[in-house]
């Protein structure tokens, strides 16, 4: 068993039932394939750097467990169908795990604590704070 | 600024110099500042935080190198996979042409 970290980023549209059950099916993946769900957590709805299937922001998840190899293969494929996930990533972040050492380590650093939502930076900003200078410089 | 005498702008003058002289002394004498995260132990590098990244990447997106943001070769090879793994993600961009521009 190994600890993996899944990042998604979901279509920031969607209701928050939809959003719900986007998050049950994969969490329910990690339990039919009896890996241990540390936490999930929400990242809020961020600015996307770039365009994503045309959306400039995202709603941020992630999850964190340990699970089999199997189990991994079967989340990302789920994620690849899911149309309403923009993009997704998997980092193994131990390759050993005692499985409730370490959920009592995250409870005791309070990992699992979502994080606040960021002031909204709108593109204006972004654009202001770029300074034109620079990049003719660098090119 | 209130004009003085001769002799008060050559004291002033010379306070500065001896300022200046003893800072760049200063300068030479310290070595080479310490890699930041080894400094700070508590400091994690984690690819889903936009501004811990930010000081190692220039305006146009890429990776500073070690010479110049002073991380040691671990560290350096730390931010260099977390920055990658924050582009991929779109928290950063790849480069700065890809910003959703508003005209």
């Amino acid at each position: 068993m190994r600890e993996y970290e899944t990042v998604y980023i979901v279509q920031p549209q969607l209701t928050d039932t939809q959003i719900h059950q986007v998050n049950t099916k994969i969490q329910g993946i990690i339990e039919k394939y009896s890996g241990r769900l540390f936490y999930a957590r929400s990242l809020g709805k961020k600015n996307l750097a770039y365009r994503i299937k045309k959306q400039t922001r995202g709603i941020y998840y992630c999850l964190d467990y340990a699970a089999g190899g199997l189990c991994v293969n079967e989340i990302e494929r789920n994620l690849m169908l899911d149309e309403n996930i923009l993009r997704f990533l998997t980092v193994v972040k131990a390759e050993k795990v005692d499985v409730n050492a370490r959920a009592a380590e995250i409870e005791m650093r309070g990992e699992a604590a979502p994080v606040t939502e960021e002031k909204e930076i709108t593109h204006k900003e972004v654009v202001e704070s770029i300074d034109l200078e620079e990049i003719t410089k660098e090119d | 600024m209130r004009m003085g005498s001769y002799r008060e702008k050559k004291e002033a003058k010379e306070k500065k110099e001896k300022r200046f002289g003893q800072t760049r002394k200063f300068q030479l004498s310290t070595r080479r500042r310490q890699c930041r995260f080894c400094a700070d132990k508590k400091l994690v590098i984690d690819y889903k935080d936009a501004k811990l990244l930010q000081p190692f990447m220039s305006e146009r997106g890429r990776i500073i190198p070690r010479r110049i943001s002073g991380n040691c070769a671990k560290h350096q090879r730390d931010v260099t996979t977390a920055v990658k793994r924050a582009r991929i993600l779109a928290i950063i961009p790849f480069t700065t042409s890809q910003l959703p521009l508003v005209i």
